[in-house]
């Protein structure tokens, strides 16, 4: 090695010495920036210099590579984390929004209207003559429909806002997936791009965040990204994601896959997208279910007692509430008459199907025959989602029973989660040999629940004609029963206030384990946080240390050229003196 | 391990924001006064406050059943108080009239006062709490007894409220069991309350006779009457050979009038004998007491102008058989009386005299019971007014029965009273205990939370203290 060695070995540390310095300007420069990694000089000494006996010299210093201090399998479980955590927000935020309409920690709860309702049915049996108790009992009637109605109301537009936000969440989905897309390409383009990276991290982040994906590297660096095996993004092409609703108003979700348009709800586990599911598609849904079960067994059974009652004015067969049901039959003055609907498991009741059911004498296929009593009666069950094509529900899922003990005899049907109670001697039945009775639902009940009763008279207190000698207007024994419905399992087999408080603590659990999952998960993702800082943060103190390090070693490397200089000189001297 | 700033800044954050959190929620607590403020905040014990409320809200409605009860119950008391001691008075009366040396003028004064009494009767059966009447059934907005017949006129139900869960009371006393009966058939006279008013005279003509059936003295009991009934008031024969009436009317003996009749004369034909007399003081008519098919006609002698008929005197001249013919027709107060004073007729009462008969003290034939404190008060007016010691005394005792029935009444009353008050007490307690659970339940134990809080914001000061003084420093700071 000759004499300029020296300066090559300063010329070198100086270069490699300035990069360090502007490798910790960086991490300073970001080290508040998101998603951010600190990045690291890897020196190394160069070796092979002059070879003697005594060693080797070296000939300086170098750079093998800027590193990502990058711990890709932390990455990995906090981009799952953040998902779920993503997911318990988005869900804890819906639920605490359910839980809000049944709030009954205040005294104006639903639960008081539906007591106050009952309370004033109490009131008109105190006082049976009196307009005011009459009247009031319409506005509490009327008060808690519109609770009902309201709170329905609610949910029904928390499923369209929670369509809506997925709709922009989708559109967000889309356009991170794009930015994927180019970066990949950007990444294969120019391979050490480390920003480019820690960009494309973030960006897979709050994707994850949305809806839950995988990724994995292909041999150029680029990021393919799918959701639950279907491709959002591959290499440098994106599929496009959509959401709709369909005419039953369930939300789903699609991938354009160019040979497929693929349905992918089953596919999204994780991350807002998921939480809006689960919300619209089950919760608000199996609450809204509730309520119209509610709606409908409340209207029907209240319905049922009080046209059997008279009001004030004689009146008689008036409905109290709006009916929210339609029940036809075919010959309503003989045989039959429909006495009970109630819901029996809600989760499989669909209100949307018609059903219709009818008896003869002589069975046939379908038809399955009563127990019991002197002549056989068979019973058919038939379906139909359009009122036009029928199908013939499975004698084996119908479950029929009968009773002959009480007066008028009575049989129940069940299927479907539906019950329904035909009363009717099986005498009356077998004259009038066959009969048929159509039962439909309002799809939205809970929403159209209202009295239908608007004058006070009207209200059938009495059990007689007050007209008739044996009654009169201090008859209140129809107003009594009809109180005593509180007490009385009208509601899917439960008493009123039961079936809501059940609904309420349903909501309340949720809500409540939902806010701990959050808390649970918030905790987790800021451990995990903080153990990614741990490697990929940045310590100012240490950039503080290195920086002093690397000035002193770049004065010290300027020094040996100026040493290297003067010992030139020295020579350069030395021979100009001869 | 490597401590870098983000890891400081991180958990300064997230420490910050948990203490602001449950200082949020502990103010929350403190000034809602709830320490379940949503039913996430403990859902099992949301569901019990649920629970709890509705039950409070159906004591409130039990409570108020009870007073609704109360006010009722004590209507019924003051009306029972009232007619105990009318019945009280009737008593006194009845064994003021029962005293031997009561003569029947004074007699006749003390049935005014026992009318009176029996007007107060009514009265008290009609009694009206707000808008209802408390002896009527579920017809309460109509009176129960008709103040003119004594008929009970509305339905026996009784009106019964829920005053805790699954208790029930009656409110009403429907006026049967006590006052009076409904007529099996309202047309038929022989089951009348209170016969004097209660004769089916209708303003229409008789038909056969074309008189009007009302007679001058619309009080038939006040009036005279053929005790003898005859099918066919056109019939001639009634009398054989004819003969003389000599009518006088009062005391002083108004001049005397004679009808002729002639011989083999009707029903009819002496009715219109006596009516054509110039100068009679009388009026006579035809009334037909039974029906259609089994006529039961009778002459009917009134005074006119009315009010006199106990005074009217009839003697009869003829040669028909003794008790039979014209001669039946003869009255005087104080000596033969072959016609009777309509009040005699009292046969409906089924009174019994011989005291041997074991109905003699029963008060099942025909209606008059203990509970029929009306026609039991008629009479013994009726008894007075005729004069009938037997009748005085027995009607003693039909008032001393009815007397006692009233009392048990009351006492009924009065153990409803209690029972209503000691439902009251404990739904009160009931009340109390729930509104415990509730606010053992609900309510924030202030003095707790206020302490939490204030660890809490000690804890939120150091941190922010610590935290900005070590955050502010780094070693840049030291790089000169």
């Amino acid at each position: 090695m000759g004499g300029f060695g020296l300066f090559d070995i300063g010329k070198t540390a100086l270069l490699m010495n300035r990069r360090a310095l502007d490798t910790i300007a960086h991490n300073v420069a970001n080290s508040a920036t998101p998603g951010y990694t600190r990045q690291d000089v890897v020196l190394e000494n160069i070796p092979t210099g002059d070879i003697t006996a005594v060693g080797t010299t070296g000939r300086g210093v170098r750079i093998t590579e800027v590193k990502r201090m990058y711990d890709a399998f932390l990455t990995l479980q906090l981009r799952t984390e953040k998902s779920n955590l993503s997911y318990w927000n988005a869900y804890e935020k819906g639920v605490v929004k359910i839980e809000n309409i049944f709030n009954e920690a205040s005294d104006t709860g639903i639960s008081t209207a539906i007591t106050d309702f009952f309370n004033a049915w109490q009131e008109v049996a105190q006082n049976p003559e009196g307009y005011a108790q009459r009247t009031l009992l319409i506005k509490k009637a009327e008060y808690m429909s519109s609770r009902i109605s309201g709170a329905y109301t609610m949910l029904d537009d928390g499923r369209t806002e929670i369509f809506k936000s997925s709709q922009s969440l989708v559109n967000e989905v889309n356009s991170i997936a794009a930015k994927i897309a180019y970066l990949n390409d950007k990444i294969a383009a120019v391979p050490g791009a480390l920003d480019l990276k820690d960009q494309r991290d973030l960006l897979i982040e709050k994707l994850n965040e949305i809806v839950k994906v995988s990724t994995f590297e292909d041999n150029v660096g680029r990021y393919s990204v799918l959701i639950g095996g279907t491709p959002l993004v591959d290499g440098g092409k994106t599929y496009k994601m959509s959401v709709t609703t369909d005419t039953a108003n369930a939300m789903h979700f699609y991938v354009d896959l160019e040979s497929e348009v693929r349905e992918i709800n089953s596919y999204i586990t994780g991350g807002e997208l998921k939480a809006n599911l689960d919300l619209r598609e089950t919760n608000i849904l199996s609450i809204m279910n509730r309520l119209n079960a509610f709606a409908i067994d409340l209207s029907f059974t209240v319905n049922y007692y009080h046209r059997q009652g008279y009001g004030l004015d004689n009146s008689t067969g008036n409905d109290f509430f709006r009916q929210l049901y339609s029940i036809t039959d075919s010959s309503p003055a003989v045989g039959g008459t429909v006495a009970g609907i109630d819901f029996t498991n809600i989760s499989v009741v669909n209100l949307g199907k018609m059903y219709r059911i009818d008896y003869n004498t002589v069975g046939g296929a379908g038809y399955q025959q009563e127990e019991a009593g002197a002549t056989d009666i068979y019973w058919r069950v038939q379906e139909s989602t359009d009122g036009t094509t029928w199908t013939t529900i499975n004698p084996l899922s119908v479950t029929l029973s009968s009773d002959t003990s009480t007066i008028p005899d009575y049989r129940t049907l069940e299927f479907s989660g539906i019950k329904i109670r035909i009363d009717g001697n099986q005498s009356d039945l077998v004259t009038t040999v066959t009969e048929q009775f159509g039962i439909s639902f309002n799809s939205n009940a809970a929403k159209y629940m209202a009295t239908a009763i608007t004058d006070p008279q009207k209200v059938a207190a009495a059990q007689t004609d007050p007209s008739d000698p044996s009654g009169g207007v201090g008859d209140n024994r129809n107003a009594r029963l009809i109180a005593d419905l509180i007490n009385q399992r009208i509601i899917a087999g439960a008493i009123p206030i039961d079936f809501y408080r059940s609904m309420v603590s349903d909501v309340g659990v949720d809500a409540s384990s939902s806010k701990i999952n959050m808390k649970f998960q918030s905790t987790l993702v800021e451990e995990l946080e903080r153990r990614r800082q741990e490697v990929s943060g940045v310590s100012l103190d240490e950039e503080a240390a290195n920086l002093i390090k690397y000035q002193k070693a770049f004065q010290a490397s300027a020094k040996l050229i100026s040493v290297a200089d003067e010992l030139l000189e020295t020579l350069i001297a030395m021979t100009g003196r001869r | 391990m490597r401590i870098t700033n983000k890891m400081f800044y991180d958990r300064f954050l997230s420490d910050m924001r948990k203490n602001l959190e449950s200082i949020f929620i502990s103010n929350e607590q403190i000034s809602t006064g709830k320490k379940i403020n949503r039913p996430s905040d403990d859902p099992t014990v949301m569901s019990r406050i649920v629970g709890y409320k509705t039950q409070i809200s159906a004591i409130g409605e039990y409570k108020k059943a009870i007073n609704s009860a109360k006010s009722s119950f004590e209507a019924l008391d003051s009306s029972m108080s009232n007619l105990n001691s009318a019945l009280i008075r009737v008593k006194e009366l009845a064994l003021q009239g029962a005293t031997g040396t009561t003569d029947p003028n004074s007699k006749v004064m003390i049935s005014k006062e026992v009318d009176i009494l029996l007007k107060t009767a009514i009265d008290i059966a009609n009694t009206k709490v707000g808008d209802k009447y408390i002896f009527s059934g579920y017809k309460s907005n109509i009176a129960p007894i008709d103040i003119n017949t004594g008929e009970f006129v509305v339905d026996a139900n009784i009106f019964k409220i829920s005053i805790s869960a699954g208790a029930e009371i009656g409110l009403n006393m429907p006026a049967n069991s006590l006052f009076s009966f409904a007529r099996v058939n309202a047309a038929d006279p022989s089951n009348a309350i209170l016969p004097p008013h209660n004769r089916d005279f209708d303003t229409a003509n008789d038909p056969l006779t074309g008189e009007r059936k009302t007679p001058p003295d619309a009080d038939p009991l006040s009036a005279l009457q053929l005790s003898a009934a005859v099918a066919d008031s056109s019939a001639a024969g009634f009398t054989t050979n004819g003969g003389t009436l000599t009518i006088t009317v009062g005391e002083n003996n108004t001049t005397p009038v004679d009808v002729v009749i002639a011989a083999n004369a009707s029903l009819n034909n002496i009715r219109d004998a006596i009516n054509n007399q110039p100068g009679i003081k009388v009026k006579a008519n035809i009334v037909n007491f039974g029906t259609a098919g089994s006529p039961d006609y009778r002459l009917i002698i009134a005074s006119s102008p009315v009010g006199q008929s106990d005074k009217i005197k009839i003697t009869v001249t003829t040669t028909d058989g003794a008790g039979a013919g014209l001669n039946r027709l003869a009255y005087d107060p104080q000596g033969i009386q072959n016609m009777t004073l309509g009040r005699d007729r009292i046969a409906n009462y089924n009174y019994i005299t011989d005291i041997t008969n074991p109905n003699y003290y029963s008060f099942n034939n025909n209606y008059l019971n203990e509970n029929n404190i009306l026609r039991a008060i008629h009479f013994l007016k009726v008894s007075l007014e005729m004069n009938d010691n037997g009748r005085i005394q027995k009607a003693i005792d039909y008032i001393g029965k009815v007397a006692e029935k009233v009392f048990q009444s009351q006492a009924e009353v009065g153990a409803n009273l209690n029972k209503l008050q000691a439902e009251g007490n404990y739904q009160d307690d009931r009340e109390y205990d729930i509104n415990t659970y509730l606010s053992n339940d609900q309510d924030a134990d202030i003095a707790k939370v206020i302490s939490e809080m204030t660890q809490r914001q000690t804890v939120l000061q150091s941190l922010r203290t610590i935290s900005s003084d070590f955050l502010r420093t780094s070693l840049f700071d030291f790089i000169r």
